[in-house]
């Protein structure tokens, strides 16, 4: 009788156990599909090239262009432009050549796309602002996007980094942030505003610059 | 007497730079030790009509009952007359010379308006500052104010100005006591603008070279504007002359100078300042540095539910290293961390601009280690 009751008990305790290991699993499962949907969630998976032959540590002054624009604000080139100079500056690691000047080193030499210069443009470009690098990039995003009755801001950027004197392409990289999340399709509330999300694209294209 | 003691102090000032910069000057007073002013008809920035007119006039009747000697309306207009006066937001060199000369005026009056709004809430914003005359224009008092209809709603909205004439008259008292402070000599350093860290840069740079000075000297151009507001780059100029001013370690030059040169000269700026543009402004007036930047967005308000915002670059160009001494980026909205009750909401373009200034201000002045300590920067700004 004793006996029955034993095993009658480590049954229900197996059961019990097994029950709870199940629920267990499932939570981790759901844990990992969650990080994993966090860590793509806003475009933080950009591509990037790094040339393994460029001493990146002989760059002390950049010159960055005016950016072209693809979307659908006339204005957003130069903002990011002008958040990704300051923020770049404020790293301490780049000096980085004021846009007045390099508008009129664009104007003297006579540069008639100065979103995507020739190799002679940069090397002139180079010597003319002392500069060593040179940035370029394309807005290919910024502003409201929808879906349905969501509504976001977001914006989508890729910069090139180009050795002045060779014109070699030494760095490129992209970031596209915000877009439409669960909380704005559940919530609504349109997003980040669109200075955050252009600061945390330009920050996330820095730490590329820098890792 | 006292005249010449004003004339010799800012032209030895000129000659050597420790001397040279004078922190809030005292009122230049002619030989009757009556100081004798011209009030300059007002600037209109705020893009609409307004009652200039009287609201200068409110102003001379304000500064004519502190004993002070007002240049009359007849006479100014003879003045401005004889030489072509037609810009009334500055003062230039040979018309603070020959004001000085043909009228005996000690300093100009300059009357600045940002804002009017009439309306259920009615709102105003203005900014005065005094300039001497003679050789070298200098400021002597700087002082803005923007206040709006419901700054201080109180208990059951008694506090609430809803009538337009009470409100700019509130706001000249505002700028008056200033004043009188400032001919009592009391306003050594004036009160530094509370601005929290709120209202600090959002990224900064601060180059590593730059000195610990006590005392700088800066030109301050026009802001380019890129933003909506017509006149944002000269208001938002006249904002940091003022809290520049303010900090009681820089001298600032007269912007009207700084206009007049960059017109004779042809300067001509596309996008920011050159460096080519900045060595002309350094050199013909021997500053430390030049300050410039972008307006990106600077509006009052769509709607009155619509919170006041401001966005602007600050570039500074170093005179030793020809070289970007300061950049930064601030852009705030004037409900930013209003959590509720509305407290600490900025109802005005203009003050929360002045707030903003102020912060950038007092981080190039070098005091942004004790004011702004969690600024939010990329983590690489070394100890800039």
């Amino acid at each position: 009788m004793t006996v029955e009751r034993t095993i009658c008990l480590t049954n229900r305790n197996s059961d019990f156990l097994d029950r709870h290991m199940r629920i267990l699993r499932i939570l981790c499962l759901t844990l990992l599909i969650s990080a994993y949907g966090c860590a793509h969630a806003g475009g933080g998976g950009g591509d990037t090239f790094r040339d393994s032959n460029m001493d990146f540590g002989s760059l002390q002054s950049v010159a960055v262009m005016p950016f072209m624009n693809v979307s659908r604000d006339q204005l957003a080139a130069d903002r990011v432009r002008d958040v990704f100079v300051i923020r770049l500056l404020a790293t301490g690691g780049l000096y980085v050549v004021p846009t007045g000047e390099v508008m009129k080193a664009i104007t003297t030499l006579g540069i008639s796309n100065p979103g995507a210069p020739t190799n002679e443009e940069m090397a002139k470009l180079g010597t003319a602002l002392k500069v060593q690098g040179i940035f370029t990039g394309m807005v290919r995003e910024y502003g409201e996007i929808r879906s349905g009755s969501s509504v976001a801001n977001a914006i989508s950027l890729s910069l090139q980094l180009t050795e002045a004197q060779t014109g070699r392409i030494v760095w490129s990289a992209s970031s596209t942030k915000g877009g439409i999340g669960l909380k704005d399709r559940l919530l609504g509330g349109g997003g980040d505003p669109m200075n955050d999300i252009t600061v945390k694209a330009v920050d996330d294209l820095i730490d590329k610059l820098y890792k | 007497m006292l005249c010449s003691c004003l004339v010799f102090t800012l032209s030895s000032g000129c000659a050597d730079k420790a001397a040279r910069v004078s922190l809030s000057p005292a009122p230049p007073t002619s030989e009757a030790s009556v100081l004798r002013i011209a009030v300059l008809p007002m600037e209109n920035l705020s893009g609409k009509e307004a009652p200039l007119a009287d609201i200068r006039n409110a102003f001379i009747r304000s500064i004519a009952g502190q004993g002070v000697f007002v240049l009359s309306d007849d006479a100014l207009d003879q003045f401005m007359t004889r030489h072509r006066m037609r810009y009334t937001g500055g003062l230039d060199s040979s018309t603070a010379q020959s004001i000085r000369t043909e009228e005996r005026i000690d300093a100009v009056l300059i009357l600045s308006i940002e804002l009017y709004q009439e309306g259920d809430i009615p709102k105003i914003a203005l900014i005065s500052r005094l300039v001497s005359t003679g050789d070298t224009p200098t400021i002597l008092w700087i002082k803005s104010v923007a206040i709006a209809g419901n700054d201080s709603p109180g208990l059951l909205r008694l506090g609430m100005i809803y009538d337009p004439v009470e409100l700019r008259d509130k706001a000249i008292r505002i700028l008056m006591a200033s004043f009188e402070e400032y001919l009592s000599r009391k306003a050594a350093k004036q009160g530094q603008e509370e601005t929290g860290l709120r209202f600090g840069p959002k990224a900064a740079f601060r180059a590593p070279e730059a000195g610990q000075e006590k005392s700088y000297t800066i030109a301050v151009v026009p802001f380019f504007n890129t933003g909506m507001r017509k006149d944002s780059g000269d208001i938002l100029l006249l904002h940091f002359v003022e809290e520049l001013n303010r900090q009681g370690n820089f001298r600032v030059v007269e912007p009207g100078l700084v206009r007049n040169s960059m017109l004779n000269a042809r300067v001509i700026m596309n996008e920011g300042i050159s460096l080519a543009d900045a060595d002309f402004i350094l050199n013909t007036f021997n500053v430390d540095f030049v300050l410039s930047g972008k307006v990106i967005d600077y509006q009052d308000t769509i709607s009155p539910d619509t919170p006041p915002s401001v966005d602007f670059l600050v570039w500074a160009i170093q005179r030793v290293t020809k070289k970007v001494f300061w950049a930064s980026e601030s852009y705030n909205a004037g409900n930013d961390a209003v959590f509720m009750f509305d407290f600490g909401k900025v109802t005005t373009a203009g003050k929360l601009a002045s707030k903003m200034a102020a912060a950038v201000a007092r981080r190039i002045a070098g005091e942004q280690d004790q004011l702004l300590p969690d600024l939010q920067v990329s983590p690489r700004q070394t100890a800039n």
